[in-house]
């Protein structure tokens, strides 16, 4: 009987030491209406807050407020994708270049996984042709273990945004890297210059 | 006491349907196989079986799959007989050439019909297959039809 007992035993612990089944089955990006999350910076906080969902294309998309500056994000079987707008101003009316969901992160959450995804188009103002890209690339860099959230990912994603004219070019970058706990989200940000850590959130 | 000799051992295999009840929210629906034998022991018929079962995903580079051993209890002689089952199983998951692993433990619960024909017993089952690492629950409901010899 006590060998019956030890081999139990050491059966849950061996099946309890690698979480797969939560990051298997857990939700690492809960998306609701009001669910919130307050972030600790050096300086300052950042204040994520879901307003509820709208749709655009057809696709239901929840507006994210980041300190008060919305992003569009919708979760597919994909990913969870976002909303991109590229507009070139001429002559002081807008031209949208580029309007569509991009996969920002690539579901579900597996080490090592990369990805690339882009959107690019171009039109013709005042008989010159506009240009617009919209390039993001992710990797699923790591699991560890957290005490008090669970499994963590680590998530590096850069993007690249560009605008052609014929006159000038602009490009812009940027890295950042995201952490992800099961039933929580997002738990903390660093884009290289600033860091930002989860203080509290609402998720009822 | 005659049927219970006759069930002293025999063989089967099982193949049916799971889809996902509890967590699992990227996972579509799964095939489920198995290769098992029945032995009576006193009361009960234990049940030792090789399971093995293949999701595939919301996403279409995904995939789990799960592959395991379980020792169960049942009646074999018993029209429609409770199923009882736990064990382990390795689990492994897929996004494209990308994956992980790890053990998990496994339990199952549902109920059976027994349908005897001489020595070959057809059993449709209906179950709940459960999973865990202690942290997260998850399972999915089965359906699987099972055919048996006796040895």
């Amino acid at each position: 009987m006590k060998y019956r007992i030890l081999l139990f035993t050491l059966l849950v612990v061996f099946c309890g030491d690698n979480h797969i089944v939560q990051r298997a089955a857990e939700d690492y990006f809960p998306l609701r209406a009001d669910y919130w999350w307050r972030y600790a910076g050096e300086n300052d906080t950042l204040f994520v807050e879901v307003e509820p969902a709208d749709t655009i294309f057809g696709i239901e998309y929840f507006p994210v407020s980041y300190n008060g500056v919305v992003t569009y994000l919708a979760k597919s079987h994909n990913g969870i994708a976002q909303y991109v707008r590229k507009i070139y101003n001429y002559a002081g009316n807008d031209h949208t270049v580029i309007e569509d969901f991009i996969i920002r992160i690539e579901l579900p959450l597996i080490e090592d996984n990369s990805y690339q995804y882009f959107v690019s188009d171009s039109i013709y103002v005042a008989s010159q042709l506009v240009k617009a890209y919209y390039e993001v690339n992710g990797i699923i860099i790591d699991y560890a273990h957290d005490t008090d959230y669970g499994d963590i990912y680590e998530v590096s994603i850069t993007t690249i945004e560009s605008l052609i004219t014929p006159d000038t070019s602009l490009v812009d970058t940027n890295e950042v890297t995201e952490y992800y706990a099961p039933g929580v989200g997002m738990i903390r940000l660093t884009d290289g210059t600033s860091e930002y850590r989860l203080i509290e959130y609402n998720i009822p | 006491m005659l049927l219970h000799m006759l069930l002293a051992f025999s063989l089967g295999i099982e193949g049916g349907y799971h889809i996902p009840a509890v967590g699992f929210q990227n996972i579509n629906t799964g095939n489920s196989f198995s290769v098992y034998t029945v032995r009576n022991v006193g009361f009960v018929d234990l049940t030792l079986a090789l399971k093995t079962a293949f999701y595939t995903g919301d996403n279409a580079s995904y995939n789990l799959n799960a592959t395991g051993l379980r020792l169960g209890v049942q009646k074999s002689n018993w029209p429609i007989s409770p199923v009882l089952a736990i064990g382990g199983d390795y689990v492994s998951r897929a996004l494209g050439q990308n994956s992980e692993s790890g053990f998990a433990l496994a339990y199952s619960m549902g109920m059976l019909l027994n349908f005897r024909i001489d020595r070959l017993s057809i059993h449709p089952k209906f179950y709940y297959d459960g999973l865990t690492d202690m942290k997260t629950h998850a399972g999915f409901i089965g359906l699987k039809l099972g055919i048996g010899y006796e040895i």
